[in-house]
């Protein structure tokens, strides 16, 4: 059996005096839920920066850790989905390896990539719509060349100096890629575009008319101008946007990529020399 | 200090430490134990009134400095702690069940009344969430109780 809490009985004269510490409470209280917002914040920063400090920074240090704890899990998919996806273009490769051979071709070499941070700065900031990475004609950056990021498209390298490239988002009013659908049905040239709230989308422009685009396909790099790489995801058609007088269509495309969740890319560097293959009939 | 009010030191102290350390994972919940509340419900049945006053008032203006509660949390405190000293003695405080239903109607009608003063409440927070917190509440601070209790044999 446990003992119980014994409470305190109060006598007479401490009764007197608890009220009257009651009834000034009760007063600061309600002025201090009667003082306003911002005299109220005042307060409430103070205490934060002071007594309530040492919570904050563990409520800071669980949502780290809980951060931490899903970017792991995340990135863990990722990489057993990469192990899945490399397994399969390996075997792709060797086809695509035996049949260049048979017919003669030399070996094909796809270029690699350069991985860079975006410098911290842009986009959040204003509506720039261009950056800058950290990596430059010394480490191999040769303008203009695709910038790309795990989802799909970010943008194209400019300008390159020694160490820093500067380059243009695919929110750039000046940005193009060349675009074709995965099972390449059809073809185009996707654009910027802002929406009426403000928001960037892309457009799927010169598209002929007699040729429907299935609204949900993925878009991805056509490879043509040797830009960019082929293949690299640039987004998924959302609607049909503009019908050209019986002529051709455009559509609104979802973007794989928004330039806020672009931290560290890959820039192509495309092969020594590009390759041209002869595929006229003889 | 008496054993009895270390006791009660202690429990209200780990009530608010838990309150404020855990209160990431209790805002995530629908409904959670308000081990804040218990803390000065349980502080203003074992101290005098005029300490009871003075801890409501401070765990209410942290509370309100915590999330940004209007004021109100500090007032609604305050009142509960003095008005648990002051009338523990009018009703059954002998009783097995007194603490349980003490906790049990005192959370209820604080989250009622802050639902109220902050021109939330409707029948679900007033009928639905305010009692269930409350029993949860009523667990947690009879579990704590006990512990405190127990530890202080």
């Amino acid at each position: 059996m446990t003992r119980p809490l014994r409470y305190v009985p109060a006598d007479r004269p401490s009764r007197g005096r608890d009220f009257a510490i009651f009834v000034a409470l009760v007063t600061l209280a309600l002025g201090f839920a009667t003082i306003g917002q911002e005299r109220q914040i005042v307060v409430s920063q103070y205490l934060r920066a002071t007594i309530l400090y040492p919570f904050l920074r563990l409520h800071g240090a669980f949502e780290e850790h809980a951060v931490t704890v899903k970017s792991t899990r995340q990135l863990a998919s990722q990489r057993d989905s990469l192990a899945a996806e490399l397994a399969a273009a390996r075997r792709v490769a060797a086809d695509v390896g035996q049949l260049r051979h048979l017919l003669g071709l030399g070996a094909l070499d796809p270029g690699s990539f350069i991985l860079a941070d975006i410098v911290p700065g842009r986009p959040h900031i204003g509506d720039s719509h261009t950056f800058l990475v950290a990596k430059g004609r010394v480490d191999g950056v040769e303008p203009p060349v695709g910038v790309l990021a795990g989802d799909g498209i970010v943008g194209i390298i400019r300008t390159a100096g020694g160490t820093t490239a500067i380059g243009h988002l695919w929110t750039h009013p000046e940005f193009r890629v060349s675009v074709r659908t995965e099972s390449g049905s059809a073809v185009g040239i996707v654009r910027p575009r802002q929406e009426d709230d403000g928001r960037m989308v892309m457009e799927l422009e010169g598209t002929p008319y007699q040729e429907d685009v299935p609204l949900g396909s993925l878009l991805v790099t056509s490879g043509v101008s040797s830009l960019y790489p082929t293949g690299i995801p640039v987004g998924t058609v959302r609607a049909v946007s503009e019908v050209y007088a019986g002529w051709a269509k455009s559509y609104l495309v979802e973007p794989s990529v928004r330039p806020d969740e672009a931290n560290v890319v890959l820039v192509w560097r495309r092969p020594a020399a590009p390759e041209v293959v002869d595929l006229l009939p003889r | 200090m008496e054993s009895s009010e270390t006791r009660t030191v202690v429990l209200v102290l780990g009530f608010t430490l838990l309150h404020f350390s855990l209160r990431p994972l209790f805002v995530d919940w629908p409904v959670a134990p308000d081990l804040l509340t218990a803390a000065v419900l349980l502080g203003g049945l074992f101290l005098r009134a005029g300490s009871a006053a003075i801890l409501g008032f401070s765990l209410g203006i942290l509370e309100d400095a915590m999330a940004l509660g209007g004021g109100w949390t500090a007032l609604l405190y305050t009142v509960a702690a003095y008005m648990g000293a002051r009338f523990r003695d009018l009703i059954f405080a002998d009783s097995r069940l007194f603490v349980p239903l003490y906790l049990f109607l005192g959370t209820w009608a604080i989250h009622a009344s802050i639902a109220a003063l902050t021109g939330s409440l409707d029948v679900t927070t007033g009928l639905v969430i305010a009692p269930i917190d409350a029993v949860l509440t009523t667990v947690a601070g009879g579990l704590g109780e006990l512990l405190i209790a127990r530890a202080s044999r």
